[in-house]
């Protein structure tokens, strides 16, 4: 099971700095595909089959290709002209990496310190239950009305996309 | 021996990331990857306080992430080819015509 999560976790970081160090958009793409199917396994790993699945088939089967089609309708003119860095913010201009370092790190400071106040167990000592049905039966009861909200906002965004691609 | 901590240590370096990732690229595509590297990290935590503390709402939280990244990644693509109709021109620096 370490082996497992180690492995997932050395994927996993070294697929996002992929993603965003990456020139061109279609690598970047794979590498973002990369990420979450190995994100996916590790859902498998801690037992909630569901969200493992569903973040197959959404993320790797809409949203990666909805990413690949834009890249191939605009092709090599999506790319900034000149692929320098931003003004003001970026990994050469050391400014970035002054705020984000000691921030990241007092963040995995206070996690490992109160984590093990939250909860003490290990992963193997967690009994996994498959819990597809008592999932299912607190979406379709407790939280029967932000399920149906969803719905709504996919129905705004549905419109929304369509008025916004639309020839004018 | 894998405890909570190691899950939350994992999803705040990939957090991290992505916000370097949105901060420092120009081009809009990766940007949006970059959120969508972020709400993945914010996913995995969830998943692992869900499981570890014994209690389901953390996995419908992480369902509604996912539909509202899926909307998030449709709306933004037509905004940038909107965009791209309109000025040729695809650069985060140079999109400040609503800038005040």
């Amino acid at each position: 099971m370490e082996i497992v999560f180690f492995v997932l976790a050395f994927i996993l970081i070294s697929s996002a700095i992929s993603v965003i160090s990456q020139k061109n958009p279609i690598f970047s793409a794979i590498s973002l595909l990369i990420n979450l199917l190995a994100m996916a396994v590790l859902y498998f790993l801690l037992g909630s089959e569901l969200i493992g699945a569903t973040q197959i088939i959404i993320y790797a089967g809409a949203i990666i290709v909805l990413f690949l089609f834009v890249i191939m309708i605009f092709g090599n003119q999506l790319l900034p002209k000149r692929d320098s860095p931003r003004s003001g913010l970026s990994l050469n201009n050391l400014k970035l990496l002054e705020i984000f370092i000691p921030l990241i790190f007092i963040v995995l400071v206070i996690i490992t310190l109160t984590a093990s106040v939250v909860s003490n167990v290990s992963l193997n000592e967690l009994n996994l239950p498959v819990d597809t049905k008592p999932l299912a039966k607190v979406l379709f009861t407790k939280y029967l009305l932000p399920f149906e909200l969803v719905s709504i906002l996919f129905l705004t965004g549905l419109v929304g996309v369509v008025v916004l691609a639309k020839k004018q | 021996m894998i405890t909570l901590d190691y899950f939350l240590i994992l999803s705040a370096i990939l957090f991290g990331v992505g916000i370097i990732g949105v901060v420092s690229r120009r081009n809009p595509l990766i940007v949006f990857m970059s959120i969508e590297l972020m709400l993945n990290a914010v996913n995995l935590s969830f998943v692992a306080f869900s499981k570890f503390l014994n209690n389901l709402d953390g996995q419908i939280i992480v369902f509604l992430v996912i539909s509202v990244a899926a909307v998030e990644v449709a709306i933004g693509l037509a905004i940038i080819i909107a965009i791209f109709r309109h000025s040729e021109k695809i650069d985060i620096d140079e999109m400040n015509l609503m800038k005040w």
